[in-house]
C-alpha cells in the first residue's frame, strides 16, 4: 500500500510552496526580529508549510486526512497570534466552525469512497473508477461541499475577511496558500469529479455565485488588506470553477499565478500606493469593444482548444476592453499590440498548464449558464458605476459593501457558541495597577 | 439653545489634525488643549476616555527604585503615595453604559460596533467621494450620508440582534443643525455646560482617528480653528449613535432606561468633582515625571563660553536639519580639523512645494503653506503602460481574468527588491523653478536663513544636507523623514539651496543685502540617509575632502549607534545597508525615538558634549539679535516643531494603544491613504507604531517633554516669547520646559 504518491499536479506544487514558504518564512524572521514571540510565530508556520507538503504528497486517507487537520490546528496559532484581541478571536470561532465541518465532511467523504473501492488510498480509488467506470455520487458531493467550505466560498467566507487580525505574513501565507487546498483536494480526484454530474452543478452555481458576489464586494472595500481578502474569496470561486466546468489545466493555472500574486500582494500592502478600480468613459464604446473581442476571442479559442469556452471568453474579453478603453492612456498601436500579447500569454500559458494536469469533459450547459451570470454582474457593475447618485444604485452600494448581510448570523452564531469572558474589566472604573499591565 | 452647538464647536475645535500617510508628520494630539495646564488636560483625557498623558505608577515605581528619578524633587511620601492602588472616577458614554448593564456576552458590544460602524462609514466617505461626497454641504455630505447608509443598512439590527433598533433612525433630521437643536431641546435640556463639555469631548475622543483626519481635511495653517464643519458633523453622528440608543432602551427596557438614565444623570452631576479627583490623583504621577525629566537633565553639563571653542575659519562648513538623529553625525565632523557644522531646520527656510506628474506635495513644515513650486525634468517614473496594465488587477471586472495573465509575473516581484527610493534622491539633472517671477521671495528666504544663522565667514566647501529614511514597505515611512520639509526627504531643499547659491546673479543680489559670499565658496547639496548613516551627494561630486571627511563621520557614528538588531563590527554597514532594502523590515531605525532637549545656541557650547542624540541643535547668536525677532522666530517654527515630535513620540508610550498606531504587523491602510487601521476593527490610528517606540523588551523613547536650552540674555528670551503666541503657552502650562544657558554653562529655569 502506497502511502504516498508523487506525480506532474503534485511536483509543480510543491515546487510552488517551497518558494512560497522560503519567501514567507523569511519574511516573519524578519518581522519578528527582537519580538520575544518570534519563536512562536516560526514554530507554528514551519508546522504549517509541513503539514501542507504532507497534504500534497499524501496517497493514504488517513495520512491525507491527518495532515489536513494539522494544517488547520495550525492555522489555528497563528489565527489566534494575538488572542488579546476580540476581533481575532471571534474570527478565529467563525472559522473553527466551517473548519470543523470540512474535516469532518472529508472524513465522510473517504469513508464512502473506501466503502465503495475498498481501497484506503487515492491512487486505489482512481484505478478502482477507471475500472469500473462507476462513480459513487454521495462521496464526490460531500467532497465537493468539503472544497466549498475550506476555499472560504459564500456563505462561509466571514473569518476569511476578519483575520486581517493576524500579522501580514499569516494573511499572505493562508490566501497564497491554505485557502487554495480546496482546489488541490478536487483536482487530486478530477477523473472522478468529471463524471459526478450533480457534484459537478453544485460546485458550479454555488462557486459562480460566491465568485460574481465577492469581486463586487471587493468594489466596494476600502482597505487594502480587506480588498485583497474578498479578492481571494472571488479568486477561490473562479478556480473551483473552473474545475465545475472541466478546466482543470485552466484551474491548476489559476491556483499557481493566483498564489503567487496573492502572496506578493499581502507582503507588499504596506507599501503606499493608490488602489484603482479603473473606470469605463464612454459606455457604448466600452460595449461594443467588449462585442468585438468575445468574438474574436472566442474565435480564437476554438482554435486553441477545438471547442468554445464561454465562460473563459467572457472574462478575457471583459480584460481586453478595459485595455483597450484605456487606449488613450497608450497609442492605439500599442494598446492593440498590448491586447494581442495579453490573449497570446493567457493561451501559452494555458496550454502549458494542460501539459501537467489533463481537461476533463467540458461541461457546455454549465459554461454558458455561468458565463450569462458574468454578464449579468458586469452589466450590474457598469450600470452601479455610472448611475452613482442613481437611489437604486446608493442602495445596492451599501448591501454590497455590507457583505449582503450574510455573515452577521455567523457572527451571532459564533458569540453564542463561544461568549464572550464575562470578566474583561473593560468597564469597570479603571484600575490603575491594573491598566499598567 | 444655540449655545449646544457652540460648545460642540469649540470640542471639535480642540482636535489635532492628522495629516495623510504620504505626507504626514509629527503631531501634538492635545496641540489644541496647550492652553490648559498639561495636568489639567492630562486629567480631562484620563477621566472622559482612560487616555494616558503621563506614565503609570508602576513606572515611577521602578524608576525610582533603578534611581532614575531626582529625589529632590519628590515629596517625602513618594513611594507610598506610588504603591497606593488608585481607583479612579470615569466618563461614561450612554453605549459604554448600556455594555454594562446589558449582560451581552453573546451579542456584540455596541461600543465595538458603534465605533466600527463610523468608522468604516468614514472610510467609505473618504475612498468614495463620487457617491458621498456633496460640495454644497458644508461638511461635504458627511452627515447625510452616514444617514443614508445608516438607514439602509440592515445588518447591524442581525448583528447587535436588536430587530427593531432601524426604527430609531428614521426620525432624525436630515440636517446637522437641526440634529444638534433637537438634541439640545429635549434630551440633553438638563445638564450643565460643564456635563455637556465633558460629554461632547468624550464622544469625540471615541472616534480620535477619523476626527483627526476629518480636522485635516479642510486644514488651513494660517487660520487653523476654522473649518470644524466635518469634525462637527461626526461629533454630530456620534451624540446620534447615542441618542438612537437612548431611544431604543426606554422603549425596550423600562428597567435598563431607568438604570440608564439614572446612571448618566448621576456622572453628569459629579462630572467636575470626578474630573479634579482624576487630577489630584495624578499629581504624584507628574511630579514623578519632572523629577524623572530634571535627572536626566543632570547627566548633561553643556560647555561654558569660554571652554569652547570653535574654529574661526573652517575649511569646511556643513549644515544640517536639526533632527536629532544629525547630532551624533554632527559631533564626528566636527570632532575632525578644519570642519565645522550649523544646525537649521531642514528645509533651509525655503516656502517652497514640489510638483511632479500632476501631484504636489509640501517641503516645508505643517504649519506654513509652500508659495513656490519647484519641479524636476527628468524624474524616473514608472512607465504609464505598466501601470494601466497594474490597475486591470484591482478593477473587479478585469481582476478575475488578469490574475491568470499576470499573476506568475506579479511573482516575480517575491524574489526581486522593490527599491523604493525617491527619485529626487538620486537627481539626474537640475530643479526647475521659474526665478524670473519668484526671485523676491526666494531671495528674502536665503538672506533670512543666512542671517538668521549668523554665518560670518563662510568656508571654500560649504555643503547642505538634507535628510531621508530610505527603506521600503512602509506605510509610515513619512514618520522617519524630514518633519520640517513636511514628511519628505529634504533633497530638494538642500539640491535648491545649492543650485541657487551657486548663481552669480543671486550672490550679487545677496551682497546688496549685506550678505557676502567669497567667490571661491562653492555650495553643494549632500542628504543624510538615516537608516546606514551615511552622507550621499546630491549635487555635483563632493571633492575628495569633503567625501573623506563624511564617510570618517559617518564610519565614526556607525562604530558607536545603536542600531535596530544589527551586530557591531566590520560588516554593520552591510548589515544596515541590508535593512534598507528589505521588505519585511519593521524596524528601519528608531527614527527621533528617545528625543529630549532642544538647544537653541553657539555650536562651540554644545560640540564637545556627548548628546546621545536625543538634542534638536538649532545654531543662535544672541548678539546678532538685538531685538530677539530671530528667537521669537526660531521657537515658533522649529521649537514648535520640535515640541510636535516630542510629544508624538510621549503619547505613543504613554497611550501606545490610543494615542500611537499599534502594531505594525496589523497595519492595514486605508480608504486613499488617509491613515491605517490596525487589522480591521475599531478607530482610524493616529501616532506612532508600537515598533517605534518598542524594541520588544523595553521602551526606546524615554518618555520626557522637550527640556529647550537657550543661550540668550533674559530679557531677549521673555521679548521672544511674548512675541510667540504659540510657544508662550507651552511654557506657561509645562508642555515643555525653558531654560536660560548661563555664561558659565549653568541651565536656569524660565517661567513665562
Amino acid at each position: 500500500m502506497n502511502w504516498i504518491q508523487v506525480d506532474e499536479l503534485r511536483v509543480t506544487l510543491l515546487v510552488m510552496v517551497a518558494l512560497l514558504s522560503w519567501v514567507v518564512l523569511r519574511y516573519t524572521w524578519r518581522n519578528f526580529a527582537l519580538e520575544p514571540s518570534r519563536p512562536r510565530a516560526m514554530g507554528w508556520m514551519i508546522g504549517c508549510l509541513a503539514s501542507v507538503t504532507v497534504t500534497l504528497i499524501a496517497n493514504h486517507f488517513i495520512l491525507f486526512w491527518l495532515s489536513w487537520v494539522s494544517i488547520s490546528v495550525c492555522l489555528h496559532r497563528l489565527l489566534l497570534f494575538y488572542p488579546e484581541r476580540s476581533r481575532a478571536v471571534l474570527a478565529t470561532h467563525k472559522r473553527m466552525i466551517t473548519a470543523r465541518i470540512a474535516e469532518a465532511l472529508l472524513a465522510v467523504s473517504f469513508i464512502q469512497l473506501y466503502l465503495w473501492s475498498g481501497d484506503p488510498t487515492l491512487s486505489g480509488t482512481l484505478d478502482y473508477f477507471s475500472a469500473t467506470g462507476v462513480v459513487p455520487l454521495g462521496g464526490m458531493i460531500t467532497l465537493v461541499i468539503a472544497a466549498l467550505l475550506s476555499c472560504a466560498q459564500m456563505p462561509f467566507h466571514g473569518w476569511l475577511m476578519q483575520v486581517v487580525e493576524s500579522p501580514t505574513s499569516v494573511s499572505s501565507l493562508l490566501h497564497a496558500g491554505i485557502v487554495n487546498l480546496g482546489g488541490f483536494l478536487l483536482l487530486s480526484f478530477a477523473p472522478l469529479l468529471t463524471e459526478a454530474e450533480a457534484a459537478r452543478w453544485l460546485l458550479g452555481v454555488l462557486s459562480a455565485v460566491s465568485c460574481g458576489l465577492a469581486i463586487l464586494i471587493m468594489s466596494t472595500r476600502i482597505s487594502i488588506k480587506i480588498r485583497l481578502a474578498w479578492s481571494t474569496c472571488a479568486q477561490m470561486g473562479l478556480m473551483l470553477l473552473e474545475i465545475a466546468l472541466g478546466y482543470y489545466s485552466l484551474a491548476l493555472l489559476h491556483l499557481v499565478a493566483h498564489s503567487l500574486y496573492k502572496a506578493y500582494a499581502f507582503l507588499s500592502s504596506g507599501t503606499v500606493r493608490p488602489i484603482h478600480n479603473v473606470l469605463v468613459r464612454n459606455s457604448w464604446v466600452t460595449l461594443g469593444w467588449f462585442l468585438v473581442s468575445l468574438v474574436m476571442i472566442n474565435l480564437a479559442l476554438w482554435f486553441s482548444f477545438g471547442h468554445f469556452k464561454p465562460t473563459a471568453a467572457v472574462l478575457l474579453s471583459l480584460s481586453i476592453t478595459l485595455l483597450m478603453s484605456q487606449a488613450h492612456k497608450f497609442s492605439w498601436p500599442k494598446s492593440i499590440l498590448l491586447a494581442l500579447v495579453w490573449v497570446a500569454i493567457y493561451t501559452a500559458l494555458t496550454l502549458s498548464a494542460a501539459q501537467i494536469m489533463q481537461d476533463g469533459r467540458v461541461h457546455i450547459g454549465l459554461d454558458l449558464a455561468v458565463a450569462a451570470w458574468f454578464i449579468m454582474l458586469v452589466a450590474l457593475y457598469w450600470w452601479l458605476e455610472q448611475h452613482v447618485a442613481h437611489a437604486v444604485s446608493q442602495r445596492w452600494f451599501i448591501r454590497l459593501n455590507a457583505g449582503l448581510y450574510i455573515d452577521e448570523w455567523f457572527t451571532r452564531l459564533a458569540l453564542w457558541l463561544w461568549p464572550r469572558p464575562e470578566d474583561r474589566h473593560r468597564y469597570d472604573s479603571v484600575d490603575e495597577e491594573k491598566s499598567a499591565s | 439653545m444655540s449655545e449646544f452647538i457652540q460648545l460642540a464647536r469649540q470640542q471639535c475645535a480642540r482636535v489635532a489634525p492628522m495629516w495623510p500617510l504620504a505626507e504626514s508628520i509629527a503631531v501634538n494630539p492635545c496641540w489644541f488643549f496647550t492652553d490648559k495646564p498639561v495636568e489639567r488636560v492630562s486629567a480631562i483625557w484620563k477621566y472622559v476616555s482612560d487616555i494616558d498623558l503621563v506614565m503609570d505608577r508602576a513606572f515611577y515605581r521602578q524608576q525610582l527604585l533603578q534611581g532614575h528619578l531626582d529625589e529632590q524633587m519628590l515629596p517625602m511620601d513618594a513611594t507610598k503615595c506610588l504603591s497606593e492602588p488608585q481607583r479612579l472616577p470615569r466618563w461614561f458614554n450612554v453605549t459604554d453604559i448600556v455594555d454594562q448593564l446589558q449582560a451581552r456576552q453573546r451579542k456584540m458590544l455596541w461600543k465595538d460596533e458603534v465605533v466600527l460602524q463610523i468608522s468604516q462609514f468614514c472610510g467609505l466617505h473618504t475612498e468614495f467621494p463620487e457617491r458621498f461626497v456633496d460640495e454644497s454641504q458644508p461638511d461635504n455630505g458627511l452627515y447625510r450620508g452616514w444617514l443614508t447608509v445608516v438607514r439602509e443598512d440592515k445588518g447591524i439590527a442581525t448583528l447587535m440582534a436588536e430587530s427593531q433598533l432601524p426604527d430609531y433612525f428614521d426620525p432624525l433630521p436630515d440636517d446637522i443643525d437641526a440634529l444638534f437643536h433637537m438634541l439640545a431641546d429635549d434630551w440633553l435640556r438638563h445638564y450643565s455646560e460643564d456635563a455637556l463639555n465633558y460629554y461632547l469631548f468624550a464622544l469625540l475622543i471615541d472616534v480620535l482617528g477619523w476626527s483627526s483626519a476629518l480636522r485635516y481635511r479642510d486644514w488651513d495653517p494660517s487660520a487653523p480653528h476654522h473649518n470644524i464643519e466635518p469634525v462637527l458633523s461626526l461629533l454630530g453622528i456620534r451624540l446620534a449613535w447615542d441618542y438612537v440608543l437612548w431611544q431604543w432602551a426606554k422603549d425596550t427596557s423600562t428597567e435598563l432606561f431607568n438604570r440608564l438614565s439614572q446612571r448618566f444623570a448621576q456622572q453628569a452631576a459629579r462630572c467636575q468633582r470626578d474630573c479634579e479627583r482624576v487630577e489630584q490623583s495624578q499629581k504624584i504621577l507628574w511630579q514623578c515625571q519632572r523629577a524623572y525629566e530634571h535627572k536626566q537633565l543632570l547627566n548633561y553639563r553643556l560647555a561654558s563660553k569660554s571652554e569652547g571653542a570653535q574654529q574661526a575659519y573652517p575649511k569646511m562648513q556643513a549644515a544640517f536639519c536639526i533632527d536629532v538623529r544629525s547630532e551624533p553625525l554632527r559631533r564626528a565632523l566636527d570632532g575632525q580639523p578644519g570642519v565645522a557644522s550649523i544646525g537649521v531646520a531642514g528645509f533651509f527656510g525655503l516656502p517652497i512645494g514640489f510638483r511632479s506628474q500632476g501631484q504636489r506635495r509640501p517641503q516645508l513644515p505643517g504649519l506654513l503653506t509652500p508659495q513656490l513650486w519647484v519641479t524636476e525634468k527628468d524624474v524616473a517614473t514608472p512607465s504609464a503602460t505598466i501601470t494601466a496594465i497594474g490597475e486591470l488587477l484591482d478593477t473587479p471586472t478585469s481582476s478575475l481574468n488578469a490574475v491568470e495573465v499576470l499573476g506568475l509575473a506579479k511573482g516575480i516581484g517575491l524574489f526581486s527588491a522593490h527599491n523604493e527610493v525617491e527619485a529626487t534622491d538620486t537627481p539626474q539633472s537640475d530643479l526647475t523653478i521659474n526665478l524670473a517671477d519668484n526671485e523676491q521671495p526666494l531671495l528674502d528666504a536665503l538672506a533670512g536663513t543666512l542671517t538668521s544663522l549668523g554665518i560670518t565667514h563662510f568656508a571654500d566647501h560649504f555643503v547642505w544636507v538634507g535628510h531621508s529614511s530610505h527603506h521600503e514597505n512602509n506605510p509610515q515611512r513619512a514618520a522617519m523623514n524630514c518633519g520640517a520639509c513636511g514628511g519628505q526627504s529634504g533633497a530638494i531643499n538642500a539640491r535648491l539651496m545649492c543650485q541657487l547659491l551657486n548663481q552669480p546673479n543671486i550672490r550679487q543680489a545677496l551682497s546688496a543685502r549685506g550678505i557676502d559670499i567669497p567667490e571661491r565658496t562653492r555650495f553643494y547639496a549632500g542628504l543624510h540617509e538615516t537608516v546606514t548613516d551615511r552622507i550621499l551627494p546630491l549635487s555635483e561630486a563632493f571633492p575628495d575632502a569633503v567625501r573623506q571627511t563624511f564617510e570618517q563621520a559617518s564610519a565614526a557614528v556607525r562604530d558607536r549607534k545603536q542600531y535596530p538588531q544589527t551586530r557591531s563590527g566590520l560588516n554593520r554597514l552591510a548589515g544596515l545597508f541590508k535593512k534598507t532594502r528589505d521588505w519585511a523590515e519593521v524596524r528601519p531605525e528608531w527614527g527621533l525615538a528617545d528625543n529630549f532637549m532642544m538647544i537653541i545656541a553657539s555650536r562651540q557650547r554644545t560640540a564637545s558634549i556627548d548628546l546621545d542624540g536625543r538634542a534638536f541643535l538649532h545654531d543662535y547668536d544672541a548678539q546678532q539679535d538685538p531685538d530677539a525677532s530671530i528667537l521669537a522666530a526660531l521657537i515658533s517654527a522649529p521649537g514648535v516643531v520640535a515640541h510636535w515630535i516630542n510629544w508624538q513620540y510621549l503619547t505613543s508610550v504613554t497611550a501606545p494603544t490610543r494615542l500611537g498606531s499599534g502594531n505594525k504587523l496589523l497595519h492595514n491602510r486605508v480608504a486613499q491613504n488617509v491613515g491605517v487601521f490596525e487589522g480591521n476593527s475599531g478607530d482610524l490610528r493616529i501616532g506612532l507604531s508600537l515598533q517605534s517606540v518598542w524594541d520588544g523588551t523595553q521602551w526606546r523613547h524615554r518618555p520626557c517633554r522637550l527640556q529647550v536650552v537657550v543661550e540668550a540674555t533674559e530679557s531677549q528670551i521673555k521679548q521672544a516669547l511674548d512675541a510667540s503666541p504659540s510657544f508662550k503657552p507651552l511654557v506657561q502650562n509645562r508642555w515643555l520646559y525653558l531654560y536660560r544657558l548661563a555664561e558659565d554653562g549653568q541651565l536656569i529655569q524660565m517661567y513665562a
